[in-house]
């Protein structure tokens, strides 16, 4: 009997933080519901209420059933912090699909879900028909989706909805947000905000004013501006018209996208150290060494391999370059039509771009990827062992790597990296694997799985609304395990077959 | 007789001969869709497309980037901005944009323009006018709206209620 | 104090604008010369 007490307070305590993040994500529904009300969108008015009020119910519904944990919130432990990451992801994502649904702008229930938890998981392949006629309500969700996706809605419901932190921390681990910029966790998710939302102004200012200097207009500049930046902070890549950045036709604004970009997929720790003054960081900084080497040998290549099909340098700056970036950075705006790269690029540009968007960005930032750090830390240990291999065994010499603070290059770190790097490697495979086996050439299919798990967006053409249902419920797994990188999810299953295995042994006895 | 019937032949011949290119222009149409799977074959060279403006015009100096969708895919067209002066209509959510058929110089890699895949527009002319969409509420929509947010309203008070009641005994927490 | 914060966070944000700046423009040198 004390077993199924404690499982019940296991279920209230995960019903309880739930419900909050469900309740954080209905209060978001009213930026798209009064943008739409000022621009007199009727249908995507109602629209929002419906799934304002949904949300509102289910969101309560669990916070009341987790009723006992409001004041005995000591008892979250390390598991329910990734049960709770991985079921608010899985519970958002359908609520999220609702106005998608009602607005018959998705052929079905399977493709709003794709487009929802693209995203959130700031991946950026979209399955939504029609774009260019899409409300501008609409159009605000998907970009509110994507930089809430990329802050972490777990992390933004716990910095502005829940009283109480102890337990908080856990479930910000589970969301991999691990980084203790200060001592407590409702701090560190301030922090993290409002380094956002100061981007958010002086971004959105930006693009609105070099987009009111292409050619558009005041208005539109505005909200061309506040939606490409959202998408380029948090390396989405989801783009208002059907033509992605290509609609623009401006050098300027996508060298704009390119600083926001890279910026937004660095550490949040690296801005707040950069913010406090230690501004050597930027250099020190391991993953920011990764990153930089890794992105410059990657465009190099790249460039030596393109140069052929590009007249000049402004253009192969613009079309490999950026795209390389683009890549890289997990972002997935792309200046180039997606089949360009299947029939233009070749398979060495292919494969350039396939290894840059499996190592990705930075960890604890808005981008996806096997993440520099673990680059990184793998590349040093490799270092490391050859060189403990070649010199005297009496010399024990002790590896460090430094981010933020300095760290000792331990077996733990190693390991764990290591094993990351496997799962993600794993996902891609199999991604690869399904793609071919439902015929698609080999290059494209590595393309597009390693687009989906590194959470990037590039398409090369695979992502379409005659895909494969099969591919594309892969593809929504996928893009949920890279950006909760693994633990969540599988600390989800864990617990549903433990459940569902007790389950059945009490059914026997 | 015989020089008439000549010159009726040639007539007929020319008269053919016109209506045919008239023909041949218009059966030439591409898709974009076809010229992105085909950029290599395009290049350089004259194609006519045909589709619906949307967005707005991005003005440049005398010149302006239109975007055409023609529901195969969407490409900008580099245009005289004097051309474009009689179009009322671009597509969104609230407009039908007007339909142009473009003949222009596609490129897979614009030099000008730094590598855009785009046309550079010699002739465009309106083939359909737009218009505003007037948009429809379905009953069923509003009904269901409303009722929900009256259950959601519900759930609300329910919650405040239960949550400002004094707490119970904490021994009979089972 | 708090002004001095302010002043940290917008040097802060200014520097991290300019070194990524710096670094497009370094590609694009890398660019360039691979062109010639």
């Amino acid at each position: 009997m004390n077993n199924s007490r404690i499982k019940f307070l296991n279920c209230k305590i995960i019903f309880y933080y739930t419900g909050w993040v469900i309740i954080g994500i209905a209060l978001l529904m009213f930026i798209p519901l009064l943008t739409s009300l000022v621009f007199r969108e009727w249908n995507p008015v109602f629209d929002f209420l419906i799934s304002i009020a949904i949300t509102t119910i289910l969101g309560f519904l669990l916070i009341l059933l987790g009723g006992i944990t409001r004041d005995n919130k000591s008892h979250v432990q390390w598991k329910h912090g990734f049960i709770i990451a991985a079921l608010s992801w899985m519970l958002l994502t359908a609520l999220s699909a609702i106005p998608y649904l009602l607005s018959r702008n998705t052929n079905s229930i399977l493709d709003a879900c794709f487009d929802v938890m693209s995203g959130f998981t700031t991946t950026g392949l979209v399955l939504t028909q029609d774009l260019d006629h899409i409300s501008l309500g609409l159009n605000m969700w998907r970009h509110v989706l994507t930089f809430v996706g990329g802050q972490g809605m777990v992390v933004l419901a716990l910095s502005f909805l829940v009283k109480e932190t102890s337990g908080a921390y856990k479930i910000y681990v589970g969301e991999a947000k691990d980084i203790g910029l200060v001592p407590n966790v409702k701090g560190t998710a301030r922090i993290i905000w409002k380094i956002s939302m100061v981007y958010l102004l002086v971004g959105t200012l930006a693009l609105w004013i070099d987009g009111i200097l292409i050619g558009l207009k005041p208005v539109s500049a505005f909200f061309h501006g506040l939606f490409m930046f959202a998408s380029s902070w948090s390396t989405g890549g989801f783009a208002p018209n059907s033509q992605n950045i290509m609609y623009y036709h401006s050098f300027s604004f996508e060298v704009i996208t390119i600083i926001f970009f890279i910026l937004g997929s660095l550490n949040f720790g690296l801005h707040y150290a950069i913010w406090q003054g230690k501004r050597k960081e930027i250099a020190k900084n391991i993953e920011t060494q990764s990153f930089f080497i890794t992105a410059t040998v990657a465009s190099t290549f790249a460039v030596i391999a393109l140069s052929k099909i590009y007249p000049n340098s402004i253009t192969v700056f613009r079309r490999v370059i950026y795209n390389v970036l683009s890549a890289h950075t997990t972002t997935g705006f792309s200046n180039v039509y997606a089949r360009q790269f299947a029939l233009e690029w070749g398979d060495f540009g292919i494969l350039i771009m396939v290894i840059v968007m499996l190592i990705g960005g930075s960890a604890c930032s808005t981008a996806g990827g096997f993440k520099g750090l673990r680059v990184g830390v793998i590349f040093k240990s490799i270092v490391s062992d050859v060189r403990k291999l070649l010199s005297s065994e009496r010399n024990v010499k002790v590896y460090k790597y430094h981010h933020i603070k300095d760290y000792v290059l331990e077996d733990g770190v190693v390991r764990s990296s290591a094993l990351i790097i496997v799962c993600y490697m794993l996902t891609f495979a199999i991604g690869t694997a399904i793609g071919t086996y439902y015929g698609y050439p080999m290059a494209d299919s590595a393309f597009e799985a390693a687009s989906v798990t590194g959470n990037v967006g590039l398409s090369i053409g695979i992502t379409a609304k005659a895909m494969p249902a099969m591919m594309k419920v892969y593809y929504i797994i996928a893009m949920y395990l890279g950006r909760l990188e693994f633990l969540s999810v599988f600390a989800l299953i864990g617990y549903f077959i433990g459940g569902v295995k007790k389950l059945c042994t009490k059914i026997q006895k | 007789m015989h020089k008439n019937s000549k010159i009726i032949s040639l007539i007929i011949v020319l008269i053919n001969l016109f209506l045919f290119t008239l023909t041949c222009n218009a059966s030439n149409i591409v898709e974009i869709n076809q010229l992105i799977e085909n950029t290599i074959t395009y290049d350089n060279k004259e194609v006519t497309i045909q589709g619906e403006l949307i967005g707005e015009a991005l003005e440049r100096d005398k010149y302006a980037w239109v975007n055409i969708n023609d529901t195969t895919n969407a490409i900008g067209i580099w245009v005289k901005q004097e051309d474009i002066k009689q179009v009322q209509y671009y597509g969104d959510y609230k407009h039908k944009g007007d339909i142009v058929k473009v003949t222009g110089t596609f490129y897979r890699a614009c030099p000008e323009h730094g590598g855009d895949t785009d046309i550079h527009c010699t002739k465009i002319e309106i083939v359909q006018k737009g218009n505003l969409v007037k948009e429809k509420v379905s009953h069923n929509k509003v009904i269901t709206a409303a009722v929900l947010i009256l259950i959601a309203i519900l759930t609300l008070l329910v919650y405040f209620k239960l949550t400002n009641r004094p707490s119970k005994k904490h021994g009979n927490i089972n | 104090m708090r002004a001095k914060n302010v002043i940290k966070d917008i040097l802060g944000l200014f520097f991290e604008l300019i070194s990524i700046s710096i670094y497009s423009a370094f590609l694009f040198l890398i660019t360039w010369l691979l062109m010639r």
